[in-house]
């Protein structure tokens, strides 16, 4: 509603109606508090102890966060998702677009230790999720959601809980995630 | 001066339907604003209608 400029519709009435997936306050004003409640449920990010020397990062891994950060919290994303747009009792488990994009840039840090990939799956139904990019097509902000969080979230999870050669992989080195002391943080030259 | 018409949906949880505006659009202007100027007319007549412009943040930055 503040970006669409009115000389782009076409001719005629211009309809104007409240968020469809949330609870009408009045007028257009919805009640958005499922997205506050969710947003609670996202364990924070976990970086290991400080090394001597600082945190060390490479700059492609800190890049790859950033768009995520562009999100305004429009909730056009979760208010076009069918998931919980036609079905009100997804809410109960299910976090939305805005949320896998969280998950997805805290997963990709290069410094967290926290592993959500059994939290989305199980708890925040990134499962219910079928790629249909209509998240996607109306983000204000134009972030890739479906592209550059959703899939490559499914993917982490899909390898945490199917893939056999990831599993025995875990087996043999004995990790459950690429902690940041192996990833990232490198002594100094 | 170009008018448009605009349908909003007004009402609460108990109930609305959507009321025709014809209001002045300016060059340049967003859905935003036109809606802010009938906010602006109604508050006059009725209590203002409700639309929020920006919802705070559930990005916990501490």
């Amino acid at each position: 509603m503040c970006m669409t400029r009115m000389d782009t519709l076409p001719e005629g009435p211009v309809t104007v109606t409240p968020m469809k997936t949330f609870p009408i306050i009045r007028d257009l004003v919805t009640d958005v508090s499922f997205n506050y409640a969710q947003a609670e449920k996202v364990p924070a990010l976990l970086p290991p102890p400080m090394p001597e020397g600082g945190y060390r990062m490479f700059q492609e891994d800190v890049e790859r966060g950033q768009e995520f950060r562009k999100c305004i919290e429009c909730f056009m994303c979760q208010d076009v998702c069918h998931v919980i747009r036609d079905h009100e009792g997804n809410k109960q488990h299910y976090a939305g677009p805005r949320f896998f994009i969280r998950y997805a840039e805290l997963e990709m840090h290069p410094l967290d230790t926290n592993d959500r990939r059994d939290l989305v799956r199980e708890d925040m139904g990134l499962g219910y999720c079928n790629i249909t990019k209509c998240c996607t097509e109306v983000c204000p902000e134009h972030i890739k959601i479906t592209d550059n969080a959703i899939i490559p979230l499914k993917e982490r999870v899909v390898d945490a809980h199917y893939d056999p050669v990831a599993w025995l992989g875990r087996k043999i080195t004995r990790r459950t995630k690429r902690s940041a002391s192996d990833a990232a943080v490198q002594p100094a030259p | 001066m170009a008018e448009v018409t605009m349908r909003v949906w007004r009402g609460d949880a108990t109930g609305g339907d959507f009321e025709n505006y014809t209001v002045a659009q300016n060059e340049g202007e967003v859905v935003l604003d036109i809606i802010h100027r009938i906010w602006r007319a109604a508050g006059t007549a009725r209590p203002a209608s409700a639309v929020r412009a920006r919802p705070r943040s559930t990005v916990n930055r501490a």
